[in-house]
């Protein structure tokens, strides 16, 4: 296994139109990620993000229907625009989804799951490799949220994001709130999760927010981000060192204020996580002197 | 791999999306509910999609979109190309067929008509020059938008009296 | 070679060709006669957000960014149909800003409200004090240099029609057929007026000042041109004042826009831009791209 590439993001935010006011006027993001599929390939970067740019701030393109877990070939068109935007901006690295989007000539418009069969990997990692063929900078997947799942699976999710990215040498874009979307949809445990992941693999981490409809649990990335999602973070900090952590929010966009409470929010998880991990290594530092 | 594999993983998603998406009967194995919910799920998000790609159109049909929205999705898939654009496209067009549209989603749907050429599969960029039309009324006067793709983009405005 | 002595079609070519190198020319004229050209210094980056619309767009541009902010404050209320204004329940801020007050006091406790166009005429002299701080920070072309840069160029493209003239009357005295000719020099005459005639504001500093706020506030009016709602009464005047209304037609301030830019009674042609524009990125686009459109007219 690799070590990891990818340099320190710091706090980082999804660019949406809506939000780039509230964006250019906070100044400690290290990086935001722009969806691919907004961005025409002939046309001019919008104005604000080559700004980011020239402040120093990362751009990492976001595929959204690349279909990498798609049985059907992949699409050359989507792939090659994702890698010239990469190089347009000049980013570290891109990111897209374990899912497929469509089949049988149907636009599913979403992220579906894939089944966690042996067969399926090996579709995946196939897709995978062949996206890497062709993108310039290195590839990070994204595990999903679910609302229904496959019968029979052979693999855990765990057990199916690691093959994938093993076999691949790719990195773990980790969206938290698709983990707890999953564990409030279909059981399971966030942190038994995290213990299985080879979280030295994080690129970076989503984290959104959601409403709970009929006793289902949506990742809108329109509301604010639930207690949970943040405890994740902390938890999540508390284990590793990652590199980077952005807000996702695609809809109902608050104020700048409300933006920037979001993101307050989401530091403050950060760096409680971040102490727990520094008391942790001190802890074990102390007991090793004290053993020696 | 196989190639088998490949074919009857294809066979199997597609079972699954015609299912979510389509009229499909439900895959074996799969729980009708969970499905009935990422159904309905992905019908809402499209139609939010479309809504902020078109906001023309969402306030010219106001409360009225999300019904009238579902209905247009239940006869029209989505486009595989041009994404929630593509889709509100769609959309405008199956509103003027049943309706009118307000001034603002006609020169919405100029905007996107002088970019990009419609077909059955969606939206695709124009190459070549083009020059766009739309006579309107409130005041009366023509809006002609001109686009040589990589150059530029304007609009002009005739007007013609009140 | 007497262009007075050449037959009827080849004067017809010389003069258009003539036509068609003055007017570059008169217009690099009016380009060069608007000074000063040397760039900013601080002093000037520092103005007031009424100095910076007032930059952008003059006497117009500034009621309209002052109209949208006292609406969106509910001080007052628009009326789209009746194109009029009226006092609203929320009460001016505690140190009003000059062009604020005076929209104010022009429009009164009267109940039916008063026409826009009235309290239009009625606040020019609280503009005056933002032309002449523009004026000495070199922003806006002195009174008198103005003059000289729409009158120069004007006059210099003047001399074509004026050499038709001449033509009509030689051909008349030779008994020449001149309708043509006539239809080309008023055709021309109309053509300078609109180009060349128009009020010279910015100088060529302040053109490269307005350039620089306009890329430093780029993230504003993409966010503003999705939705103006969220902003607040600062970024508002700014992106009205720069932008103009057209960029309030998709938030709850879109009544404005009707109210403010209402259509002249006379055909006339230009760059007012559609709805869906505004947007200064061609390509960003929520959820797989708004219709925003490139450089809109103006």
């Amino acid at each position: 296994m690799t070590s990891l590439r990818v340099s320190p993001l710091g706090l980082g935010i999804g660019w949406r139109p809506e939000l780039a006011l509230s964006i250019d006027r906070r100044h400690d993001l290290g990086f935001v990620e722009v969806v691919a599929e907004d961005i025409a390939t002939d046309a001019p970067l919008p104005e604000p993000i080559e700004q980011l740019r020239r402040r120093g701030v990362i751009v990492i393109p976001h595929g959204v229907s690349l279909s990498l877990g798609g049985a059907e070939p992949l699409d050359r068109g989507r792939l090659d625009h994702l890698a010239r935007l990469a190089e347009r901006v000049n980013a570290p690295l891109v990111s897209e989804h374990l899912a497929f989007v469509r089949a049988g000539g149907h636009e599913s418009g979403h992220l579906l799951p894939l089944p966690r069969t042996r067969e399926a990997v090996d579709v995946v990692v196939e897709n995978v490799r062949q996206a890497q063929r062709v993108l310039p900078v290195p590839l990070a997947l994204e595990n999903i949220a679910t609302l229904f799942n496959w019968p029979d699976p052979e693999l855990d999710e765990a057990a199916f994001v690691t093959e994938i990215l093993e076999r691949t040498d790719a990195l773990l874009l980790l969206d938290l709130e698709n983990v707890y979307a999953n564990v409030r949809n279909h059981g399971g445990d966030a942190l038994e999760f995290f213990g299985q992941l080879p979280l030295d693999r994080i690129a970076y981490v989503h984290v959104a927010g959601g409403i709970e409809r009929g006793g289902v649990y949506h990742d809108t990335h329109a509301h604010d981000i639930p207690a949970g999602v943040l405890d994740l973070v902390s938890e999540l900090c508390a284990r590793t060192s990652v590199p980077g952590i952005m807000l996702e929010r695609d809809d109902d966009f608050p104020t700048p204020n409300g933006l920037n409470r979001e993101l307050d929010r989401i530091a403050a998880a950060i760096s409680l996580g971040a102490e727990r991990r520094t008391s942790l290594i001190r802890e074990s530092q102390l007991a090793t002197t004290s053993r020696s | 791999m196989s190639a088998a594999a490949r074919s009857r993983l294809a066979t199997q998603q597609a079972a699954v999306v015609s299912a979510l998406v389509s009229d499909g009967a439900i895959p074996v194995g799969f729980d009708a509910e969970h499905l009935h919910v990422a159904t309905e799920s992905l019908l809402r998000k499209r139609c939010r999609s479309v809504a902020r790609a078109w906001p023309t159109l969402a306030r010219h049909l106001g409360l009225e979109f999300p019904e009238q929205f579902a209905a247009y999705a239940e006869t029209t898939p989505q486009p595989r190309h041009g994404g929630p654009l593509a889709d509100g496209r769609g959309f405008a067009n199956w509103t003027r067929q049943r309706g009118w549209l307000s001034e603002a989603v006609r020169l919405q749907t100029l905007a996107v008509d002088v970019r990009f050429v419609r077909s059955r599969d969606g939206l695709h960029p124009r190459r070549w020059a083009t020059i766009k039309f739309a006579w309107l009324t409130q005041p009366r006067r023509l809006v002609i938008a001109l686009r040589w793709p990589r150059i530029g983009e304007r609009w002009f405005t005739v007007r013609l009296g009140w | 070679m007497n262009p007075l002595n050449l037959t009827g079609p080849q004067f017809m070519v010389f003069y258009f060709v003539l036509a068609a190198l003055v007017l570059p020319a008169g217009f690099a004229l009016r380009w060069w006669l608007r000074t000063p050209a040397t760039d900013v210094g601080a002093e000037a980056s520092e103005l007031s957000p009424y100095e910076v619309t007032y930059l952008a767009g003059a006497e117009a541009g500034t009621f309209d960014a002052a109209i949208a902010r006292m609406v969106q404050r509910d001080v007052l209320t628009a009326s789209a149909t009746k194109r009029t204004l009226t006092r609203s329940t929320g009460p001016l801020p505690k140190q009003p800003a000059a062009v604020e007050q005076a929209i104010h006091e022009a429009i009164g406790d009267a109940e039916s409200g008063v026409e826009v166009a009235t309290v239009r005429e009625q606040i020019a002299p609280a503009m005056k004090p933002l032309k002449r701080q523009l004026q000495e920070l070199g922003l806006i072309v002195s009174d008198g240099d103005a003059w000289l840069a729409r009158l120069l160029p004007l006059l210099l493209f003047l001399c074509v029609p004026l050499l038709g003239v001449f033509k009509i009357g030689v051909g008349i005295s030779r008994g020449r057929p001149v309708v043509f000719l006539m239809f080309a020099c008023v055709a021309t005459v109309v053509i300078g007026l609109a180009v060349l005639g128009r009020k010279v504001q910015r100088s060529r500093r302040g053109d490269h000042l307005l350039a620089r706020l306009k890329s430093e506030n780029a993230a504003l009016i993409v966010s503003a041109a999705r939705d103006s709602s969220q902003l607040t009464s600062g970024d508002l005047l700014l992106a009205v004042g720069l932008f103009g209304v057209s960029i309030l037609t998709e938030g709850p301030l879109s009544h404005l826009v009707l109210t403010l830019r209402p259509p002249p009674q006379a055909s006339s042609s230009g760059g007012s831009c559609g709805s869906s524009c505004g947007g200064s990125g061609s390509s960003c686009g929520g959820g797989c791209g708004g219709g925003g459109c490139g450089g809109c007219g103006g």
